[in-house]
């Protein structure tokens, strides 16, 4: 991965991935210990890498990410649709 | 409510033009099994089901097709946005654009608008969630036929990604069922009385009988 | 009988057997957890679950709807 930013975004994107999908699983086994135990592990951890991100280079979430001082950011290119914003998905097996 | 995160659930980055592909999987954003009529579906019908499982899966499933229709949003826009006249013209993209130029409208493949008549919310648990069930075996059959139609990676990636999830959503709205069976076969509910007119005796309980 | 083939030593990702409960009715088998791929192979497969992991063989390009 070429730059520190696309190997952030692109961990975010893996960990938050496997967020949803126990999330989803959880909705229909609500009392299975062992996948909330996986899912906490994988929130918390995924709450570290957004920090980074969010620290280095932009805030992701609307009215939940503050901005930084004198420009609101939230504004800035590149948008999620876009090229520029993606990144191909590497990473160990 | 419902926060908005600056990044796509999966990554689309496309590198080569293709206005007819676009066309294609355009379906996807407004057509009959896309994912704007998914998550329509899914949003609504939540307000009326009965079981907490139910009520989370319909809610959770419904956001997550809004980030699909974002990822089919962002194809076609990327499969499109370079194209010139030529290519336009050559690939049968002439006739949405005249319509819609290259922007991103909900339309089906073959050019229908979206329609709420692609979606039902019947106010019956058990009816929506065999709706949601085909709802999902339909989307998967037409990423299906989309990727039989793709040679092109970046393309095919996201594309067998949201063909997955079809998978995952059945299984998920056939566990909600198994929890709604249940509450409904519960005692908790309303044991209909067996009407007058189905017993024996000449007076039915009517007030004409009595 | 489907499979275990994605989850490590035989564990059968589903509950069996189903018990039905009334006659005109359709039942998924609820999933029952055995493990869970990685992060990156669970973004790749769209799933973080093997044993919901079914990929697609494309269709041969001659053939719209044959299987073949």
């Amino acid at each position: 991965m070429n730059n520190k930013r696309d190997s952030i975004l692109n961990r975010l994107t893996m960990l938050d991935f496997m967020a949803v999908d126990l999330h989803l699983y959880l909705n229909t086994h609500p009392n299975d210990k062992e996948v909330i135990e996986k899912y906490n592990e994988i929130i918390k951890e995924a709450e570290e890498v957004r920090y980074e991100y969010e620290k280095n280079f932009a805030p992701l979430c609307s009215f939940r990410s503050a901005s930084s001082e004198h420009h609101f950011n939230w504004i800035n290119n590149p948008w999620p649709w876009s090229r520029k914003f993606n990144y191909y998905i590497e990473g160990e097996e | 409510m419902w926060v908005y995160e600056k990044k796509l659930e999966f990554p689309v980055k496309i590198k080569k033009t293709n206005p007819a592909l676009a066309k294609c999987i355009l379906t996807q954003y407004g057509g009959p099994d896309g994912e704007l009529a998914a998550s329509l579906r899914y949003l609504s019908q939540r307000f009326t089901t009965v079981t907490p499982e139910a009520k989370a899966t319909l809610n959770d499933i419904g956001t997550e097709e809004l980030a699909h229709l974002e990822m089919i949003g962002s194809i076609v826009m990327q499969l499109s946005e370079d194209a010139d006249m030529q290519e336009i013209k050559n690939q049968g993209f002439d006739s949405y654009y005249v319509d819609h130029g290259l922007g991103i409208y909900p339309a089906s493949a073959s050019g229908v608008p979206f329609t709420a008549a692609y979606l039902q919310s019947k106010g019956d648990p058990i009816t929506d969630l065999y709706e949601d069930m085909a709802a999902e075996q339909k989307a998967r059959s037409t990423y299906e036929y989309l990727l039989n139609l793709t040679d092109d990676p970046d393309v095919a990636e996201p594309l067998k990604f949201l063909r997955e999830r079809e998978i995952v959503h059945f299984q998920r709205f056939g566990e909600a069922l198994r929890t709604v069976q249940d509450y409904l076969d519960s005692e908790r509910c309303f044991v209909i009385p067996k009407p007058n007119f189905m017993n024996n005796d000449k007076n039915c309980g009517c007030k004409k009988c009595k | 009988m489907y499979s275990a083939k994605n989850c490590p030593s035989n564990c059968i990702p589903y509950q069996t057997p189903i018990e039905p409960s009334s006659l005109s009715r359709a039942y998924v088998p609820f999933q029952i957890y055995c493990s869970i791929y990685g992060e990156k192979q669970s973004l790749l497969s769209g799933t973080v679950f093997p044993g919901l992991y079914k990929p697609y063989v494309k269709k041969n390009e001659n053939c719209g709807n044959c299987g073949k």
